[in-house]
């Protein structure tokens, strides 16, 4: 401190303070514009939801079973074409199997508790919509969207994790335009299936045809219907 | 630009820590992004972040859901022993219970034996009157087959599935998978076939759970044709628009 500095000298602003202003402005301005943006970002469905892969009681492998053995969704899940809910096989399912293969595995002691005690194995949901949807599956799969619309590539998945955001926002998406995503009946299980473009056409036009003559074929409802709240909410 | 304001307004220049505070105050905003970016790539056993709750979760049991109501943590009860469910289903868990068709629930039908006073299995010849043998018949066969049975018989039902495959690689001692089209299996009679499939045999679980009645029986119409194709004749008499029509 030099000699000449008054004592009143310490209670005037320093000449860089001329900055706070220009300073504060930017960044009142900025975060009020930055802010909102990563909020809806951070809380998008997209951020939420997507890669919930819980630990299951018994490590079991889509990518085993369906992908190297061939298993069709229907096997295990027997009440997708009929009911809202594709269920959790019963471990006598599995038992078809695993009496005899793999029969002493300690990998598979959840399902031999379950076999021997009749209690259920607790397999923890990974799909779960909120309860005040009403979602069908048979509506679904017998109207050509395939499974792999909403859970991914199951049958590439050793740890099942959720691959679609399954947000109100991405339901309407496909509500609007059906024919994005529609397919024929017999490729409903099939994961990998695509469209075969014809000569000259791209990826996205194949579907688009396929989907269009789909949605005719199995006389998908009209939009407003599709759009309808009471469509889902009741 | 800086460098205009301060020669122009003629202030000092910034202080170092005014710069330094400014850019990691630009810098913070980038911290949840890069965190929200991972959130999206990356799978996770940790539940869903769940904010804002609505009436996401409700005080209702849905399908499959667990209860700490009842000592085996179902909420579906299973059925009464010796009961059915309500409704008009045929093909309602236990629906036999109540079935007056043999035929068509069992397959088989039970017979006093005079000379050893015990009951006799009886296995029906050909379809129940209420099965229709049609092509749709057939095509559900076949799909419900190559569901439910390829994976062990093989899409030929010659015993050579892939879980047969599976089980050889690693040396499971499973037992080879019957081959359907050989003449035992082509020689039993429909209702054999069908109570096979509903309640197993040897080592083959029952499907009775999760194939339906009417499908059982789809299949076993289909597994007739796959038993015809195995001495069908060179020349194909199929109409022209079938043959080659199933892969």
């Amino acid at each position: 401190m030099s000699n000449d500095q008054t004592p009143s000298d310490k209670f005037i602003f320093p000449r860089w303070a001329n900055y706070l202003l220009p300073l504060i402005v930017v960044c009142v301005a900025g975060g009020g514009a930055v802010t909102p943006a990563i909020v809806g970002f951070a809380f998008s469905a997209n951020t939420l939801n997507l890669g919930y892969a819980p630990e299951q009681p018994v490590a079991y492998s889509h990518a085993l079973h369906v992908g190297e053995l061939g298993l069709d969704c229907r096997y295990c899940h027997t009440t997708v074409e009929d009911a809202s809910f594709a269920a959790i096989p019963p471990t006598q399912t599995c038992m078809n199997c695993h009496s005899g293969i793999r029969s002493d595995s300690p990998r598979l002691e959840a399902v031999f508790k379950s076999n021997e005690t009749g209690e259920p194995v607790p397999w923890v949901k990974v799909h779960d919509l909120p309860d005040f949807v009403y979602f069908n599956h048979s509506a679904h799969v017998n109207k050509g969207v395939s499974c792999v619309s909403c859970h991914g590539r199951v049958d590439k998945m050793t740890v099942v994790s959720q691959a679609k955001p399954l947000s109100m926002g991405w339901c309407l998406d496909c509500h609007r335009e059906p024919e994005k995503h529609l397919r024929p009946l017999d490729k409903v299980y099939d994961l990998a299936w695509k469209p075969t473009p014809e000569p000259g056409e791209t990826a996205e036009d194949a579907q688009l045809r396929v989907g269009l003559y789909q949605k005719q074929k199995l006389l998908i409802n009209d939009e407003a219907y599709m759009t309808s709240c009471s469509t889902c909410h009741r | 630009m800086l460098k205009w304001i301060v020669e122009e307004l003629k202030l000092p220049a910034p202080p170092f820590w005014l710069i330094g505070g400014l850019l990691i105050l630009m810098c913070l905003p980038l911290v949840p992004l890069a965190l929200a970016m991972r959130a999206r790539v990356s799978t996770s056993p940790k539940t869903r972040p769940h904010y804002i709750l609505d009436m996401d979760k409700q005080t209702k049991f849905k399908a499959q859901s667990d209860s700490p109501i009842f000592a085996d943590g179902r909420a579906m009860r299973p059925p009464v022993p010796g009961t059915i469910a309500w409704g008009k289903k045929v093909d309602a868990p236990n629906a036999d219970l109540l079935a007056t068709d043999d035929h068509y629930f069992r397959g088989y039908r039970l017979e006093n034996n005079a000379t050893t006073g015990g009951m006799d299995t009886v296995y029906y010849t050909g379809f129940p009157g209420r099965i229709k043998v049609d092509q749709a018949l057939m095509l559900r066969g076949q799909q419900r087959f190559n569901i439910y049975c390829a994976p062990c018989h093989g899409l030929g039902g010659q015993g050579d599935g892939a879980i047969y495959q599976r089980s050889l690689d690693i040396q499971a001692g499973w037992v080879q998978p019957s081959n359907l089209t050989d003449d035992e299996r082509r020689f039993r009679p429909e209702g054999h076939l069908f109570n096979t499939i509903t309640n197993g045999i040897r080592n083959m679980a029952g499907y009775g759970a999760q194939v339906p009645v009417q499908d059982r029986w789809a299949i076993v119409a289909y597994l007739r044709a796959l038993q015809m194709s195995q001495d069908a004749p060179d020349t194909p008499d199929a109409p022209a628009e079938l043959a080659g029509g199933v892969e």
